[in-house]
């Protein structure tokens, strides 16, 4: 159930802000909700539903702020779909990702088939690395290496001190390092 | 330095995050150290995984949609402001909601166990025998209860006679009449040479009506209602039951209370009989009546002395052949009910009682004075 629209019209500076922030961060922060929830449509749903309420927010929050704020608000609504929809998203991730895979046209002449074949494969292999990754590691490893947040911004974030995200995020790399050490070649 | 500090350090150092002094000490340490170097490595290449990540995108229609939304007045979507609850906090409310039961708990046990301490004073001083401070304490509440007492505990108390009520009932009244005599038997004294008459009768008839509550338990325990769980108090009462055998009010006499009355209640563990009994499972209805109308039959006067009895039940007299005149669940020589309540709880001599009367509109309350059946 969603809160009822004020009345707010935003100026037109802030309205340039709004429209930067919408062109700079809907699609990582898609990529953000989507790894977190495991399911695209899902995470465009949850992304819109950020920057509307960004927009029905403008007047409170700080030009700056608005990416961790957007980001914030992000982790939010997954985490309440994830506790809402545990077992129905278990069930039917592996269906919704295979159909969700977007057609990628390959210029022939400058990667070969099996090149292409074996970097999907690889993507395939980091994705269920981060995938792996327990909740709150894998929030800090996706903001801060994925997204290439700062500590502070993923600090707030994930609502918890800076010294705990580089900790967290520590802990993702080695374990992430671990996960996909078959395609690193030393 | 230490390899897991380095390590640590080095993630930092990858997102730049390392002063440039400690960065060099780190960068040192790697350098000479193989697994920390080979860790840096690791490190760098599998961020340049992430970094080749394809990007994902949003639909084409993302920023129609929105705008469509913001256009149609939609407001904030409520999960936005649900932030989710740590398990900490979660672990912390339930830590502290238990702690609040258990104090709730404790404290309850604690009043209880205070109450039941209070009621212990008198039977301790029986264990103690004779004391000098006797009369310093007060005198058990069903003796000092004032006329017109709410009738409240009147019917909160009626229940149904069962074996196990009665046994209950008799070893606290055994208690009660053990602890009556042994202060009678105080104030006499042991050199006392002349003594008030009425108090040797008051401490014969409390050693006689211990001496029936005592048989009615040893009746109970031979018919499998009750078992003592300490072999020593069950010799006790025993003991106690016989010494008591032939004691009459009419002979009443202070050589008799000091050499059989003094001697026979003088244990300590017959002030305590109430926690030295256990109660089996209740027996079938039919066997359960079969004990209760023997006990009434061998000792109606037990039955009148620890009860209040209601009502007529004709059914019950005509079903065991018993005449009515009897006096078994009596009151006012009524062949009685099951339905009693323990005299300890309500006995005071008088219970005045509000009835509400339908026969004026059923508004009308009257009051009655019921006088109860002295002991």
């Amino acid at each position: 159930m969603a809160k009822p629209a004020q009345e707010y019209q935003p100026d037109a500076i802030t309205m340039v802000a709004y429209h930067r922030a919408l062109a700079e961060h809907a699609d990582s922060l898609k990529a953000y909700a989507t790894r977190l929830l495991g399911d695209s449509t899902a995470a465009e749903d949850v992304s819109q539903d950020a920057f509307l309420a960004l927009y029905r927010h403008l007047n409170q929050i700080p030009t700056a702020a608005f990416r961790p704020w957007l980001f914030r608000v992000a982790r939010n609504l997954c985490l309440d779909q994830l506790r809402r929809r545990k077992f129905k998203l278990s069930l039917f991730r592996d269906l919704t990702k295979d159909d969700d895979q977007p057609f990628t046209p390959v210029d022939a002449g400058s990667i070969r088939p099996d090149q292409v074949a074996e970097t999907r494969e690889a993507n395939q292999a980091i994705e269920q690395a981060i995938e792996s990754l327990p909740l709150k590691f894998r929030e800090a490893f996706l903001l801060c290496e994925v997204e290439g947040m700062s500590y502070e911004d993923a600090a707030a974030v994930m609502g918890c001190p800076v010294k705990t995200v580089s900790t967290r995020l520590f802990r993702a790399r080695a374990r992430f390092k671990s996960l996909v050490s078959r395609l690193i070649k030393v | 330095m230490n390899c897991n500090t380095c390590r640590f350090e080095l993630s930092q150092c990858l997102d730049g995050r390392l002063a440039s002094g400690r960065r060099a000490i780190v960068m040192q340490h790697a350098a000479t150290c193989e697994e920390c170097a080979s860790f840096w490595s690791e490190l760098q290449q599998a961020q340049q995984l992430t970094l080749q990540l394809p990007k994902e995108r949003v639909s084409e229609g993302f920023r129609e949609q929105l705008w469509e939304r913001i256009r149609a007045g939609e407001g904030t979507p409520e999960a936005v402001f649900h932030e989710p609850v740590p398990i900490s906090t979660k672990v912390r409310y339930l830590l502290t909601g238990a702690a609040a039961a258990a104090a709730v708990l404790l404290f309850a046990m604690w009043m209880r166990d205070d109450r039941t301490r209070n009621e212990n004073d008198h039977v301790a001083s029986i264990s103690n025998g004779p004391r000098n401070d006797v009369h310093k304490t007060s005198p058990p509440v069903m003796q000092d209860a004032a006329l017109g007492v709410d009738p409240l505990p009147l019917f909160t108390s009626t229940q149904p006679l069962t074996a196990g009520l009665l046994a209950v009932e008799a070893a606290k009244g055994f208690e009660q009449r053990c602890l009556l005599a042994n202060r009678g038997i105080a104030q006499i004294g042991p050199q006392a040479a002349a003594t008030d008459e009425g108090m040797v009768r008051q401490v014969f008839r409390n050693a006689i009506e211990a001496r029936d509550l005592g048989q009615t338990l040893l009746d109970l325990r031979d018919r499998d209602r009750l078992s003592f769980r300490d072999p020593e108090v069950f010799q006790d009462l025993l003991g106690a039951v016989n010494m008591l055998g032939e004691i009459r009010e009419t002979v009443a006499s202070v050589d008799t209370v000091r050499t059989i009355v003094a001697p026979a209640l003088r244990s300590f563990r017959l002030g305590n009989i109430t926690r030295a009994i256990s109660l089996p499972a209740a027996l079938d209805p039919s066997e359960e009546q079969d004990v209760l109308i023997h006990m009434n039959v061998q000792r109606p006067q037990v039955i009148r002395m620890l009860f209040l009895s209601f009502g007529p039940n004709d059914e019950i007299c005509e079903q065991f052949g018993l005449h009515r005149k009897i006096g078994v669940f009596a009151l006012d020589d009524q062949c009685g009910p099951s339905f009693v309540a323990p005299r300890r709880m309500v006995d005071a001599g008088m219970q005045r009682l509000r009835l509400w009367s339908a026969s004026s509109g059923g508004n009308q309350q009257v009051q009655v004075q019921v006088q109860v059946e002295g002991k």
